[in-house]
Parts: C-alpha cells; structure tokens; sequence
C-alpha cells in the first residue's frame, strides 16, 4: 500500500515513528482518526537504515506480487510491505503492485524487460515461479535476475474426502499403484507445486506419470470444493490453507510433506509412509537484473532486519509459514538445485519435452 | 462485392486461421488428457467455418443502411491511438488533458474552452482519487 | 423458539456493534466508493478493497467489515448506471442490463431503469443476507454437490440464453458467441499448462480479462461507432420523460422479476466460480421466457433490467454463503475478503454461526446495513445521474475513453491491456456495421473457459466416460432444461401458427 493517507509522505515511519499527514479528504480523515488508535503489528524495535552511498534508496520501492489480490505473493508482499513500512526500515514508502498472470512470469518478464538497471523496483517470487518458466517456456528465466532471498516456506499437505476410505496416504498409494488412472488429484494449475507433488509420488511409487489423473484447478479454493464435495479421490493443496478446512468436517489430511511434523499438528509426513518425498514450496524476493553489489547487499540486510523483528515472526506464526530465510551464495546454490530439480519432475510428468 | 460481405470473409479467414491453430495444439499423452486442449478449440473453429460458410452462401437479407464518415472515424481512432502510446511516455497527467480536449473536438464539440477546463477537472480529480488516496499506480512518465 | 430467542440476541449484539455513528459514516463512505468504483469501467472491488484493507488495520474490525460490505453491494449496484444510461457496462455482470436499460433511456424511462435497479438490488441483498444467516449449512451442502458435470450442465444451459440475445438473426447470434468462445480459449490451459492462440505474445498467456472484453467492445466500440456515424444519423440524445420514478405499471412488472432474479442470482452466487455473470444471463433468459411478450425484450423491457440486476447482487452475497460457512472464496473479491477476516481474526467455517462473537454477528449486521444505506444514497442520486444525459456527448464520450483507459490500465498495471481494449472497440465498431450482436459475445467469453474446463475435468475423473452427464441426476435435468429451452419454443411456434 503506497501513500496510505493520500500524500506522497504520508506513511512510513521515520525513526521508527508512523507519521500520518495529508489532506484531509473524507475516507482518509475517517480511516485515520481511528488507524491511528494502534493495535497493528507494529514494531518499533527496528529502526531505519540509512541510504547507501550512492544515494540509494531514491524514492519509493516498488514490490511486484506476481499474481493477482488474494493469493500466496499478494499475501506475502503485503505482509512485508507491512513490517518494513511500520518499522521505517528502508527510510522510503513501499508499494506493492498486481502484475499476476502465467504463473507469475509476466510479472517476471516486467520486472527483466522494464527495470533493467533500476533496484527501486523489486518482486516477490517462488518454486511455482521456476514451474511456470519451463511450462510456459518464459523468455526471461530466475538467471536474468538478481535473487535477494529466501523469506519462507510452506509445506504441501495431501488430503482425501472425510467419506473416503483412506485412512492413511499408505493406502491411498497403494491403490494408485495399482490402478493409477482411477485415482483423481486435485489440485492448483498444471505444473505448479501440487502438480509437483504428485508427480514425485508417482516417481518413488514407480507408477508412469504420463497416467497420473491430475485435475488442475485454478486455485486451493476451487481444489478444495473438489475435495470436500467427494468429486475426486484426494487433493493436494498447501497445508496453511487446508489445514482450516479440517475444522468443517468434509476433509481428513494424510500427509504433509514436510521433513518433520509440521509443530502443533499430528499430521504425519510423507517421508513416515516409507515414501522419500520431502517438497517446500518457498518464498522470496528478487531484483532486478544490473542491480549492483552494494545495493544488493543493502537490500539483503534490509530484508535479513525484518526477518529478525517480532513483527514479521508473527506474521509467519499466524500464516503457518516456517521461516526458512537464506540469502547470498547459499541461496543462489539453492536456486540451481531447486531448478535442476523441478525440471526433473515436470520432464517425467510430460509437461515439458 | 454486396454489402456485408467484406467481413464476413474477414472473419472467414481468421476463422480458418484459428481452426489451423487448432489442429495444432498437441495433447499430452497421458490419461488427464482424456479431452485434450484442443478438442474445444477445434469445435469453435468448425463452428465458425460451418457459420460464416451459411451466412455467405444464404440469400441477401438486405444490410440496413448504415453510412459511415469513415474519416471521421478513423481520425478519432487515430488520435486515441496516439494517446494510448503517449501515456506511458509522458504520464497519466500529461496525455490525458490534451487528450479529452482534442478527442471531445473530433466527436464534434466546439467549445473548446470548455472542454479543457472539464478535462483539467476530471483528470485532476481522477488523479487525486487514485493515485493520491487509493493509491492505484498510473503512469508515471515525464510528470510522475 | 428457543433457537430464535438466540437469533434475536445475537442480531442485538451485532445489530449493537455495528449501528454507531462512527460505523454508519464507514457504511456511507463504502457504499459510495463502491458505487463510484462500479461506474467506472475496469476497476473492481477486489483490487479496492484490497488496497483499502492496510488502511484498516486498527480500526473496529465492524467497521471494516461496514466499509467492505458497501464496496462489495455497491459495486455490483453501481454497474447498472453506466450501462442503463449510455450502453457502457464497466463489467460483464452487467451487459445484460445494457440490452434493454439502454433502450429504456432512449424512451425517456432511464430515471426508471435506474430505480428498478437500485431496488431490486436492495431486495436481493437484504434476501440474500437472511439466507446466508438462516440457511448457511443447508446451502454449503447444496453447494458442495455441484461437481464438474454439474457445472458444465449449467453453462450449457446458460448458453441458451443465446436465443434472447440474437435479435432474430440466429447466423449472426451464433457468430457473436462462437467469436466469444473463440476469444475465451486465448491463453495457458490450465489443464495442461500449454498456451494456446498467444502466438508468442506474453500479455496473452494470461488469457483476455472478461472486464478487458467487455469494456472494449461495449464502451470503446460505442464511442468509435459515435465518431464515424454522428453526422449520419439521425438519432437524438434521449431524455428523461415524465417521473424519474416508476410507475405503477413499472412496478407491476418490476416485483415478479426482482424476486425471480434474486432466486436464481442467490443460488449460482452460493456456487463458488459460478459468478455474477452468469446469474446474470440466466435472470435474463428466464424473464424473457416467461414473459407474456417475449417480443418487447430487447426493445426496453424492465424486467429485463429488474432480473439481472437483482440477480448480479444477490450472487454477490449468495458468494458469501461458500465464503462464511466454509471459508472457502468463489471470486477475487471474496479471496480479498477472506484474507481481511482472518486479520482480524474470524475465521469463517461450520462453527462460525453458533459463536456468540461481536464479531460475527457484526458481520451480518453489517452486510443488512450495506444495503440499506446502498438503496438510501442512491435513490437520491438517480436524479444526478439522469443529467447525465445532458453533458454533450462529444465531450462526455472522449471522456469515457479517458476513464475505460485508467480502469483497465489499473487492472494489471499494463498498457498492453490497454491495446486489448482498442483492437477489440476496432473490432466491435465492424461487428456493429454488420448488425452483429455484441452481448452474446461477452456471454462465450465468459462462459466458454468455464464450460470447457468443468467438461474436461468431468470427463478425466471419471476415466473417459462421456455418459456421467447423463448419469448423474442433477446434470442430467440441467441438461434437460437447457434442451427444452432450446426445442420447445420452435415447436409451440410451429404448432399455434398452423392454420387450423
């Protein structure tokens, strides 16, 4: 959220203060006489960093959510938007901008093609990114960018109809392998992480992927209706946003596919059912490509302070998102392997030749 | 050639066009295809080919009468055009006021005066309500 | 009793939280923006809310709540002005009320198009508001049983509202609407991940927005159709004759449809996807069927402004049934509106009604007291509206062109949609030349992705058989109906024009 009380200065906080000053149209004087009464997730502890010494930041920072309102990047964008504005991190006001599409490689395409040279702007991004690269065959790919961080991860969880017979994911797997066609998945868009998922269990059941009955929906919600409504045989999803749908009584979690039980959750892994699968879907920030060395490592810290503030640590209890930050060579180490590997799976499924 | 005629082959073509495009959209292998990609594509096609071939082939219903100040037309089109390509150049603020003016002109006003000082409001009030205080981005250019 | 005891002390609390002055000022300034939002063509309430829901942290969550709700009714209310008195539908929920709100203006009755619609949007919300409270878990079941099949019976069923919109050229009809099937498949298949027809163009692989559609063949075509025709035709602007009020034949003929379009509304708004649009179309066939004179729509009948119109809001709130009782959003809208409840810490599920939370009960108030200050800020404001119709058109169309650019600019941030838009206006001013209908082509646009992937999805679960659409009993009536609507007609025309 830019210019939050309808001035160019109007939010961000400096000195660790919120300033709040504009004109006082109607709906931004209402809002703010009560805004202002606190209770937000504020954290005062972080104070702001000062510019580089070539003068960066030089404005706004603009954060593109490659995907529209509502889902995991918007989500995450804004979240962040959030902490570094209440905290005044980066000393400048933070926007976050839609740009959603193809499995966020618009977004991507924008951010290579239009900010070439110009860190002001910066995108949120994750595994389904690398999915949706080699699936849409993107022209711009995560090595024209300059990656900043690891932020987050979220576990993927598979779950059946509560009126369905399986009680475990080992008999789910074992009527797969028997008759691969006859189980139906549910999940978000082909080629994305759930796809992803099924795709490793087909590989380490030894059933031919090419038979797997995926049904792509176009979001967690809509898979979900599929499952709660008994229209499929299971469903994968992520485990932050299924996990509620537990409480309705249409829907029972197998498994998640995290390395260790997922803390306050009696859900067991994949890897318990004998089947070594383990698959994060994980968050992050890039920059744009030409974006250089000490702005780079400036972004870094300014990113590494709001992982450490109580704020954000909050909001990653309250999302269920395991705080999985990385940075530096590590993470560019990472990012190869994440690549290597989703091309692997995405390969035998047969959504890439 | 009869009045009407014209697009239909227009869109005859693109039709054909499209049903090629069709047929060339492969199906994975693999039971999830059971219908493929192209199954829908390739019936919208053959119903546009089979349509158009039966509004060609039917006797003339006789098209009412339109007659259109093609320059007119085109020079509004042109000129919005112009606009569309401006606006990411030199911004929200700059494009649009000269725009409206202009445009309104075209489409027949002569009250030129007036028209700008309606085109400075609105586009002044637009500004304030988006950018300023919902925070949409417009394009910035030259003034942003 | 005792059940309805708790009702009424829940409604007490929640009524209690939400009737202070500080709330109704957030209720008048959503239901404003709202509507504001909803004349604008391209900017919709996902976005706003979205962008207003960092603003609201902090603030009493009823009042958010307030401010939310007003959005949300008001946008789908506001959509109606710009369609009834200029033919400019800014979404594709309100395209239908374009065919004949238009033609209402242009004899002197815009004034009551415009009331019609504010009513029977008031009478769909309030509706739609008691069901969600008394119903909700009884609908969610409904709601759940709807499989793809299911879905792909419905569209096949709303695709016979065709025959309505063809205006008695069936060729070109079905051109229109296999044109909006043909521009529906543009863009990645979200079966198998393959773009199709995007011809290497990146602003393609998302698809065409359903908004992009239809602001560019109904506004951008309408002003280059005024630019190229004006000084040819004859047609003068319409003003507003006798009351802007109804009349008491108006009325007559408003309340049946209203009631009707807020059933049919209410029920495909529960089914999460589904959507306002769709509602929309089937509101507008079943007024015209069971219209004594089917001949008149088209022409500026008022039911068939009432029917969609009750039936686009009353699906905005019937998309809180799925929202509420499972958590589960039906639309973007409601996505954005899920992510603001959780925030502020109401998490919507099964057990939600029976808590005796502020909270909750805050909510359901508030959504009666949306609507309500949406029908009392707008009846006033149709006399403002009208005069409209007197700002001269040269300079009220240019800047329409201004405003259709900014919404659809703001939709993605991306100019290339806007390049969308002008080569569809381009393309709408031939079709017109050629007296080609333009509402069905909306109408493949929106239908065709929804039909095409529930048969896909249907047909893969169960291995191939094409036969589950006939099997499974609800899909197999919907299918019966849409093949009724399509051969009784013909049939009963055939037999009464016999000569005996």
């Amino acid at each position: 959220m830019d210019r939050l009380l309808g001035n160019n200065d109007s939010m961000w906080g400096m000195g660790g203060v919120v300033r709040r000053a504009g004109p006082a149209w109607l709906v931004a004087g209402a809002l703010a006489a009560v805004g202002c009464g606190g209770g937000d997730l504020s954290d005062r502890a972080v104070g702001a960093m000062g510019p580089t010494a070539a003068g960066y930041p030089n404005g706004n920072i603009v954060l593109i959510a490659p995907a529209n309102p509502g889902g995991g990047w918007d989500q995450t964008a804004r979240q962040i938007q959030q902490v570094w504005t209440s905290a005044g991190t980066l000393g400048v006001p933070v926007e976050v901008v839609n740009r959603g599409g193809a499995g966020g490689t618009i977004g991507l395409a924008e951010l290579v093609t239009r900010h070439r040279g110009d860190p002001q702007t910066l995108m949120v991004f994750g595994q389904v990114m690398l999915g949706a690269i080699r699936a849409n065959d993107s022209p711009v790919t995560i090595a024209d960018t300059v990656p900043l961080a690891r932020l987050l991860n979220e576990y993927e969880v598979i779950a059946v109809p509560t009126s369905s017979s399986y009680r475990t994911l080992g008999d789910l797997i074992d009527d797969f392998r028997r008759e691969p066609g006859r189980i139906s998945w549910a999940g978000g868009s082909a080629g994305g992480i759930d796809h992803i998922l099924v795709g490793l269990l087909a590989r380490v059941t030894g059933v031919d992927p090419g038979n797997v009955n995926y049904i792509a929906h176009a979001g967690g919600g809509e898979a979900a209706v599929a499952v709660m409504g008994g229209h499929v045989s299971a469903g994968v999803s992520g485990f932050g946003e299924w996990k509620a749908y537990v409480d309705t009584g249409r829907m029972r979690l197998l498994a998640v596919s995290s390395a260790e039980r997922i803390m306050g959750d009696e859900t067991p892994t994949i890897r318990e059912s004998g089947l070594d699968v383990v698959l994060a879907n994980w968050r992050g920030i890039l920059a744009p490509p030409g974006t250089d060395e000490e702005t780079r490592n400036w972004l870094t810290a300014a990113l590494g302070s709001m992982r450490d503030s109580a704020a954000w640590q909050e909001i990653l209890r309250a999302n269920e998102w395991e705080d999985s930050f990385l940075s530096g060579p590590e993470f560019d180490r990472f990012l190869g392997e994440e690549r290597a590997t989703v091309d692997a799976v995405l390969r035998s499924i047969g959504l890439v030749r | 050639m009869r009045p009407g005629r014209g697009l239909t082959v227009t869109l005859f073509v693109v039709s054909v066009v499209y049903l090629l495009g069709a047929l060339r959209i492969s199906t994975p292998e693999g039971q999830y295809a059971a219908v493929g990609p192209g199954a829908f594509p390739l019936a919208i096609g053959l119903g546009l080919v089979c349509c158009l071939l039966w509004m060609g082939l039917r006797p003339d219903r006789g098209p009412r009468v339109v007659v259109v100040d093609w320059r007119a037309g085109v020079l509004s089109a042109a000129v919005f055009l112009i606009y569309l390509i401006l606006l990411d150049v030199v911004g929200y603020l700059a494009a649009t006021v000269p725009f409206v003016t202009i445009e309104s002109r075209l489409l027949g006003s002569r009250a030129w005066r007036r028209d700008l000082i309606v085109s400075v409001a609105i586009t002044a009030s637009v500004y304030a309500l988006f950018q300023l205080v919902l925070g949409f981005r417009l394009p910035p250019g030259l003034f942003g | 009793m005792g059940a309805l005891g708790q009702l009424g002390d829940h409604l007490t609390v929640g009524f209690g939280a939400a009737l202070v002055p500080l709330n109704l000022l957030f209720g008048a300034i959503g239901v404003t923006m709202g509507t504001a939002i909803g004349v604008l063509p391209g900017i919709g309430p996902a976005l706003t809310i979205s962008l207003l829901l960092p603003l609201t942290f902090g603030m009493d969550p009823v009042g958010a709540f307030i401010l939310f709700g007003g959005i949300y009714y008001g946008a789908m209310y506001g959509g109606s002005t710009t369609s009834i008195l200029v033919r400019m539908p800014g979404e594709a929920s309100s395209v239908m009320t374009a065919v004949d709100g238009f033609q209402m203006t242009q004899k002197g009755r815009g004034g009551a198009a415009l009331a019609t619609a504010a009513v029977g949007s008031f009478i769909a919300g309030t509706f739609a508001t008691v069901m969600l409270m008394l119903a909700a878990p009884v609908l969610v079941e409904l709601a759940l049983g709807f499989g793809p099949a299911e879905y792909a019976a419905l569209m096949v069923l709303a695709l016979t509202a065709l025959g309505g919109l063809a205006g008695g050229d069936v060729a070109k009809g079905l051109l229109a609407v296999l044109l909006g099937l043909a521009l529906g498949t543009v863009g990645i298949d979200v079966q198998t991940g393959q773009a199709r027809f995007t011809f290497g163009v990146l602003g393609l692989l998302g698809g065409l927005n359903v908004v992009t559609v239809t602001v560019g063949l109904f506004a951008v075509g309408e002003v280059f159709w005024y630019a190229a025709t004006r000084q040819t035709s004859s047609a003068e602007r319409a003003q507003i004759n006798g009351s802007v009020w109804l009349t008491r034949a108006e009325w007559r003929r408003s309340v049946p449809a209203w009631f009707r379009g807020t059933v049919i509304g209410f029920f495909t708004g529960i089914l999460p996807g589904a959507g306002a649009t769709v509602a929309s179309f089937l509101a507008y066939d079943a007024e015209r069927r069971v219209s004594p004179m089917p001949d008149e729509f088209g022409r500026g009948a008022i039911e068939g402004v009432a029917g969609p119109e009750a039936a686009n809001n009353a699906s905005a709130g019937g998309s809180l049934v799925p929202l509420l009782a499972l958590g589960i959003p039906g639309s973007g809208t409601t996505a954005v509106m899920l992510a603001a409840f959780q925030m502020y810490g109401l998490q919507p599920g099964p057990l939600l009604f029976a808590q005796e939370s502020r909270l909750v009960w805050g909510l359901i108030a508030s959504l009666y007291i949306s609507n309500v200050l949406l029908l009392v800020l707008n009846l006033p404001l149709i006399r403002v509206w009208v005069r409209l119709l007197q700002v001269p058109s040269s300079l009220l169309f240019a800047a329409v062109l201004a405003f259709a650019t900014l919404g659809i600019y703001t939709l993605n941030n991306s100019v290339f949609d806007v390049f969308v838009v002008y080569a569809l206006g381009v393309v709408a001013f031939f079709l017109r030349k050629h007296s080609v209908p333009l509402a069905p082509v909306v109408l493949g646009v929106v239908l065709g992705p929804l039909l095409e992937q529930q048969f896909r999805r249907a047909v893969a679960i169960s291995g191939g058989d094409l036969s589950v659409f006939v099997t499974r009993p609800v899909s197999a009536a919907i299918l019966l109906c849409a093949l009724a609507a399509v051969t009784v007609p013909p049939v009963v025309r055939y037999v009464t024009s016999r000569p005996r």
